[in-house]
Order: structure tokens, then C-alpha cells, then sequence
């Protein structure tokens, strides 16, 4: 794969990574929501997602 | 938590011609030492509250767009329990949010039997509100506290959206009611948020009134 089409791959992953939310290294059985302040994130869910 | 005076997280489902609340969860260095979340209720037009299941059960979320509020006054991080094997994700708020929080307290004197908060609401149509009211009190015997979005000079009782929660003579834990509303119905008449309280004994109590605020 050329160098160009490797680097927009990583963006992509990056940018889906941001919508979606990325794994959490330290508890995989938490949804975590982080920020500084008073905040929002909007959010798509393409699969169902218990939560308590 | 975090550090600020408060943290917790409200859900919205978008995509619709209305968002849907999924309600949420609150914490507040006001309310409790140390602290612990109150589930966020929101109430329908001309209705009591209907607690949403946030905060009160396993909730799923269906497929679809939402939006999640991080209230919060300073860094915070919320956690939401995933079922067992479930792979953990984090989700970073990072568009900022319009929020305003108050705290109001009044120390109650021994002979002191009822006693009342108010604070003003002052918001545009997509304003939404909740409101708390807690009593803290080593000693309590017959104690009803109620929170409620009401008229300027109306008692909870006369209000649209009233919570109240009750306690016998052996409960020591502090009590609480939340309530939250639509901010459009403000643009009716001036509203504010109310906590009253009602005792035959509260030796020592400490009544708290929370109002938090954020602009969806």
C-alpha cells in the first residue's frame, strides 16, 4: 500500500475512532465518559448497547 | 466524579423530530459527603415526573444517534457499567456545553419545623432544568422533602412538576427529590425552583436546594 493511502487509512481510523468512542485500556466492562467541564459528545450507535 | 462541585451525564436519543430523553445521573459535593449519584427524572407537560431509567436499571440504547452531556463544573469522568464480556469503550465530550449550577442552603433551628429555597430559573426554550432538594440531618423523625418547578410565589403544592419523597422516624439517610422539565414552557410565565420542608422533628437539618441547567 503506498504511503499515501496508509496515512489516510490511519486518519479514517482516527476520525471513526472519535465518533465512536475508543476502547477502554483500563476496564473493558465500562462505557466511560471523560471531559473537562461542561461538555457533550454526539454518538452513533450501530449496534445495541446495555448500559446501567 | 471529578473536580468540580458536580458531575453526571444526561442521554438524549436525536433523529427524531424531538430529542428523547434517556434520562441520567448526578452527583453533587452539595447534596452528599461523600458523594452519590441521584438518578435525573424528567417530567412531561402537566405530568409528575416519570423517572427514566438511567441510573435505575439496565437501560439499552437502541441503534441511532445520541447525544451525551458530561455536567460537570470542572474534569470529570462518568462510568456506566457494561454487562460482563462487554468490551469497554470511552467516549470524549469535547464540544463545549452552556451549564449553570447553583447551590442554596438553610440551617434549620431546633424548633424549626417547615422551611422553604427558592431560586429564579432564567433560561431560553431549550433550556433544560433539574432541580434537588435535600435535607442532611443526623437525627430525623417524620421529614418530607419536596423539590418542584412552580410559579414566583407559588408553594410546591401548586406547582406543575412536584417530587417528594417521605422518610419514618428510622431513616437517617438524607432524602432527596429531582425533578427536571421542558425549558420551552418558560416562555409562559416565570417560573422558579422551589424545596420545601416539612418535619415534626429535625434536630441539626440542613436543607439544600440544587438547581443545574444546561442548553440542549
Amino acid at each position: 500500500m503506498p504511503d499515501s493511502l496508509r496515512r489516510l487509512a490511519a486518519a479514517a481510523v482516527v476520525v471513526l475512532s472519535t465518533l465512536l468512542g475508543t476502547p477502554a485500556a483500563a476496564d473493558p466492562a465500562v462505557l466511560a465518559i471523560t471531559g473537562s467541564g461542561p461538555s457533550y459528545a454526539d454518538v452513533s450507535l450501530s449496534a445495541p448497547l446495555m448500559v446501567a | 466524579m471529578g473536580d468540580g462541585a458536580y458531575a453526571g451525564l444526561a442521554v438524549w436519543q436525536l433523529g427524531g423530530a424531538k430529542p428523547t430523553p434517556y434520562g441520567g445521573v448526578l452527583a453533587s459535593r452539595d447534596m452528599d459527603a461523600p458523594t452519590r449519584p441521584a438518578t435525573l427524572g424528567v417530567a412531561s407537560a402537566h405530568s409528575l415526573v416519570t423517572p427514566l431509567p438511567l441510573g435505575k436499571a439496565r437501560v439499552t440504547l437502541a441503534p441511532g444517534r445520541y447525544r451525551f452531556y458530561l455536567l460537570a463544573g470542572g474534569r470529570a469522568e462518568i462510568r456506566l457499567p457494561l454487562p460482563p464480556g462487554a468490551t469497554g469503550r470511552t467516549i470524549a465530550a469535547t464540544k463545549t456545553s452552556r451549564q449553570r449550577y447553583s447551590a442554596q442552603h438553610k440551617a434549620l433551628g431546633p424548633a424549626v419545623t417547615s422551611a422553604a429555597l427558592r431560586a429564579p430559573l432564567t433560561g431560553g426554550a431549550g433550556t433544560k432544568y433539574y432541580a434537588f432538594a435535600r435535607v442532611a440531618s443526623g437525627l430525623t423523625e417524620d421529614v418530607r422533602v419536596t423539590a418542584c418547578l412552580t410559579g414566583r410565589a407559588m408553594p410546591c403544592a401548586k406547582g406543575e412538576y412536584v417530587t417528594e419523597t417521605s422518610a419514618d422516624g428510622l431513616t437517617y439517610w438524607p432524602q432527596t427529590s429531582g425533578v427536571g422539565v421542558r425549558g420551552a414552557l418558560l416562555r409562559r410565565t416565570t417560573r422558579v425552583a422551589r424545596a420545601e420542608l416539612d418535619t415534626a422533628t429535625c434536630a441539626g437539618c440542613r436543607l439544600t436546594l440544587i438547581v443545574l441547567a444546561y442548553d440542549l
